[in-house]
């Protein structure tokens, strides 16, 4: 297990103007100096409820919005990089967003969505290039056949499969996976969720946000709770979900709805 | 299942007809000269001011010259100048908005103020300015009025390019590792295509109108040329003896400005999936039809809702098949599902607010109300404005159900007007007495503030304040909870719980997770690809599920027990094609057997469950136990 990414007294601030005439926006922490590293061969997740900045931290790690604070991802220096990074740095970390509708260009086919990264990231040549595509259609358990089809003319599970070879393509070491699962139906969530756990392996990390701790549960090798821009726990997901220590953990765990309550009803 | 209208199958007859003219003008630009049938331009000093007749259908003007002929040869120089001013408009300000849309910051601020200031000036006036500056000519007429233009496109590509870089899959392609430039060109461009289009025409329907103005003045085309604007000049001039003479390039410059914008206008309609026939543009719900055979409804004591037979059918898709179920007073029924299971077809079908093209019919489909049955089979607009006010709808987004420019007290005084007789401080009391009763608190502050203002849990409490201002029997419920946040999920069902209980509400609630289903149900009906498949008491679905498709439902649910692992799986099921014959699960089902591929299987009572699966006896399928031992 080697280290893939070191976080080190994340910081980001957004400057929001709350009327029209504020001229100096109080500037509004969302991730307030968090710290914390992704192991090769693990799925660490960041659990909270909106506003806590969870989605946040996956931004600055791929480098959408500015942050203070040490980042290393496969190490390169985040911190140091530019506001645009080269491709270089787009090779290592990629993502998968919640609504792969609102997340893929809706105009374009899987083909055209998978083979954009690997074009960009130097694939080419076409028979190649091609090839490639099947494989990583293979390796998210889609058909070749469904590669003309466009986001709309795709499952909902389909869609985020194609957006998981999508994100593939550039062979990253870190995947950034924000509410993949929390858009799916359970049953189909439930499957992705197998994939994700089959594309593990000793050279990657993922990092799981979502704000369902039962699924994190079952899914991740830590688990990481944010509230309020800071990260309230940490540990293991049986400690976390068995012996909760924070309050906020301990109210999340509560609000989780199981299918046993309607039992002796 | 919601797919948008698409070709021109959803316009009226008036969009139709639009395109018609719009298609016919340009046949007659484009072959002008083979149609017409004298020289536009040499007259015939016998022939002055006719009025129609069989040699000049149209007449003659004041130089003898074929009116018909004139009009034909200015519909050649109406389509030019609307090409040139739109083809330029669009290639000056396309450019310039996208790209300073796109880049933002110091640039974007100082180009938009050079735009407003040329768009504060009327295109008419920078084109007589411009035309004063390089002289008079149609091509340079429509240059100005092009230029004119340009800064309105502009400002409309920098919105919407502006909107598109928020885009979630601007950030996705960015992720990947595209440039700006591929960004811009790729992604952003195609999709805002469709509202440049669309302004496209309204500058294009502008031009002909200024071009018409212009060659009025002596601006435009050189005499002796013909233009529909000229040709006014001319009519002017002998207006009170030969008042025809005005009305063929009148009407010609009446229609098709009409025809352009009625276009435009509609493909705006489309991209918003509205129509145009509704004065408000939105699709009028479709009327429930009356099948099968008739019988006298039962009325049990306490029945709030009954459902027989329902069937909802989109031209592609049977969304709903044969549904059937009742719900009772204080009782909550669940439906549940994934995705394209069809129950959204189902609630959506019974608040009657499917629209076109859904096809929707059922046997029976009753609502027992203090005022009496009433009924949604083959009711006119009325009654099915009656049936809904008995219903309180409670949708999943409740951002979307609320106007964001309105107060929540006003949203509540609009609902409770909409419920009538009430007086004015009634009302306002009763909006307290709402907002209170879903628990906001401070009730008097809350409706004071507009729904940006307020959290997503006090908004969805909100949208259900709304929902009971009828005082409806009936509660509809679709994923109520889905897009809020595990705590105030929570919250929402332990509000929805003690409203039905207080109140004695039946409520229907669908949804895709079992987990909350669980809290709040009483009955639960399975569905499956449209069809029930499985229909039982809460407790007894999760205890002992009676159709394999409710126990993967049961297994997916993830539960906060320990020793439950996900396994690494990648499995090929995701090219299902669904089967022609026999039961619809059949292809996913682990416990499917020759029996299964058959006959569809009817819903049938198996250990006081109804289940739609043959092989129910045989299974023993796993349910769910409070405390699980160590996982599998």
């Amino acid at each position: 297990m080697t280290t893939l990414v070191t976080v080190d007294g994340l910081t980001v601030r957004f400057k929001r103007r709350r009327r029209l005439t504020e001229l100096r926006p109080e500037p509004f922490t969302a991730v307030d100096g968090i710290s914390f590293e992704l192991k090769s061969g693990a799925i660490t997740a960041i659990v909270g409820e909106s506003g806590s900045g969870k989605t946040t931290v996956a931004r600055a790690l791929l480098r959408l919005v500015p942050f203070e604070g040490e980042v290393t991802v496969d190490d390169v220096a985040v911190h140091e990089l530019p506001r645009y990074p080269g491709i270089d740095y787009r090779r290592r970390i990629q993502a998968v967003f919640q609504d792969p509708l609102q997340a893929l260009n809706p105009r374009h086919s899987a083909e055209q969505l998978i083979g954009e990264p690997l074009r960009v990231h130097g694939h080419r040549d076409a028979a190649d290039h091609s090839a490639r595509i099947d494989e990583l259609l293979e390796q998210v358990g889609l058909d070749a056949e469904l590669r003309p089809r466009t986001t709309r003319e795709l499952s909902g599970g389909q869609r985020q499969r194609v957006a998981i070879a999508r994100a593939l393509a550039s062979e990253p070491r870190v995947l950034v996976l924000d509410e993949a699962l929390s858009a799916l139906d359970v049953t189909t969530g439930n499957r992705v969720a197998g994939l994700l756990r089959a594309l593990v392996d000793a050279d990657n990390s993922m990092l799981f946000i979502a704000h369902d701790l039962a699924l994190v549960r079952q899914l991740c090798d830590e688990v990481l709770v944010m509230h309020h821009g800071r990260i309230v726990e940490r540990g293991s997901p049986d400690d976390v979900c068995d012996r909760p220590q924070d309050p906020y953990t301990q109210r999340l765990i509560a609000a989780i709805p199981d299918p046993a309550d309607a039992l002796g009803r | 299942m919601k797919r948008r209208l698409a070709g021109t199958e959803g316009d009226s007859t008036f969009v139709k007809v639009a395109w018609g003219l719009i298609i016919l003008l340009g046949g007659v630009a484009v072959f002008g000269p083979t149609l017409s049938p004298y020289d536009p331009n040499i007259g015939d000093f016998q022939k002055l001011l006719q009025g129609p007749n069989g040699d000049h259908w149209l007449g003659t003007d004041n130089l003898g010259r074929d009116t018909l002929s004139r009009l034909i040869a200015g519909t050649r120089v109406a389509a030019l100048a609307g090409l040139e001013a739109t083809a330029i408009a669009i290639a000056v300000g396309v450019p310039i908005g996208i790209t300073v849309g796109f880049v933002g910051g110091t640039i974007d601020r100082l180009v938009m103020r050079v735009v407003d200031a040329v768009a504060a000036i009327p295109a008419l006036v920078l084109a007589i300015a411009i035309i004063a500056a390089i002289g008079s000519g149609l091509g340079q007429a429509m240059l100005a009025v092009g230029l004119a233009f340009s800064a309105s496109v502009a400002r409309l590509a920098r919105g919407l390019a502006l909107a598109e870089r928020e885009r979630l899959y601007v950030d996705g392609a960015r992720v990947v590792g595209l440039s700006r430039p591929n960004l811009l060109g790729r992604h952003i461009l195609p999709n805002i295509g469709g509202p440049l289009v669309v302004i496209a025409t309204t500058v294009f329907a502008a031009a002909i109108v200024i071009e018409a103005g212009l060659s009025f003045l002596g601006l435009g085309v050189p005499i002796p040329d013909a233009s529909w604007g000229s040709m006014l000049t001319d009519a002017q001039r002998v207006h009170r003896n030969h008042p025809w003479q005005s009305v063929p390039p009148g009407i010609a410059i009446f229609i098709s400005v009409l025809a352009i914008n009625v276009v435009g206008d509609s493909l705006l309609r489309r991209r918003r999936g509205e129509s145009f026939d509704h004065p408000a543009g939105h699709l009028e719900p479709v009327i429930v039809r009356k099948q099968g055979e008739h019988t006298e409804p039962v009325r049990e004591p306490g029945r709030v809702l009954t459902v027989r037979s329902l069937s909802v059918s989109y031209p592609e898709t049977t969304a709903v098949l044969d549904a059937n179920f009742h719900v009772d007073q204080g009782e909550v029924v669940a439906l549940v599902g994934e995705s394209g299971s069809g129950k959204t077809s189902v609630v959506m079908a019974i608040a009657g607010l499917l629209t076109p093209p859904a096809d929707v019919g059922a046997a029976e489909l009753s609502l027992n109300t203090p005022a009496g049955d009433l009924s949604l089979l083959d009711v006119s607009r009325r009654e099915q404005y009656g049936w809904r006010r008995n219903i309180g709808v409670v949708f999943q987004e409740p951002a979307a159900s609320l106007n964001p420019l309105q107060t929540v007290g006003r949203q509540m005084t609009n609902a409770l007007k909409r419920a009538g007789g009430l007086s004015r401080r009634e009302i306002s009391e009763r909006t307290i007495e709402l907002l209170n009763a879903v628990g906001l608190p401070h009730p008097q502050e809350v409706a004071r503030l507009r729904p940006d203002q307020i959290s997503g849990g006090m908004a969805q409490r909100v949208v259900i304040a709304q929902a009971l201002a009828s005082e409806p029997r009936l509660l509809v419920a679709d994923e109520p909870t889905t897009a809020l946040d595990v705590t105030i999920q929570a919250e929402t069902i332990a509000l929805l719980k003690q409203l039905g209980e207080e109140r004695g509400l039946a409520v229907v609630l669908v949804t895709h997770d079992l987990g909350v289903a669980a809290q709040l149900s009483d009955r639960t009906l399975v569905m499956y690809q449209g069809r029930v498949v499985e229909a039982a008491l809460m407790a007894d679905l999760v205890a002992s599920p009676q159709h394999p498709y409710t126990a993967e439902l049961l297994e997916s649910v993830p539960r906060n027990v320990p020793g439950v692992r996900i396994e690494p799986r990648i499995d090929h099921l995701t090219t299902l094609e669904v089967p022609t014959a026999g039961c619809l699960y059949a292809p996913r089902c682990p416990h499917a057997a020759d029996v299964c591929r058959q006959d569809e299987p009817p819903l049938r009572e198996v250990n006081g469950h109804l289940t739609a699966c043959v092989r129910a006896d045989d299974l023993d399928l796993a349910g769910i136990t409070r405390n699980p031992g160590v996982g599998p």
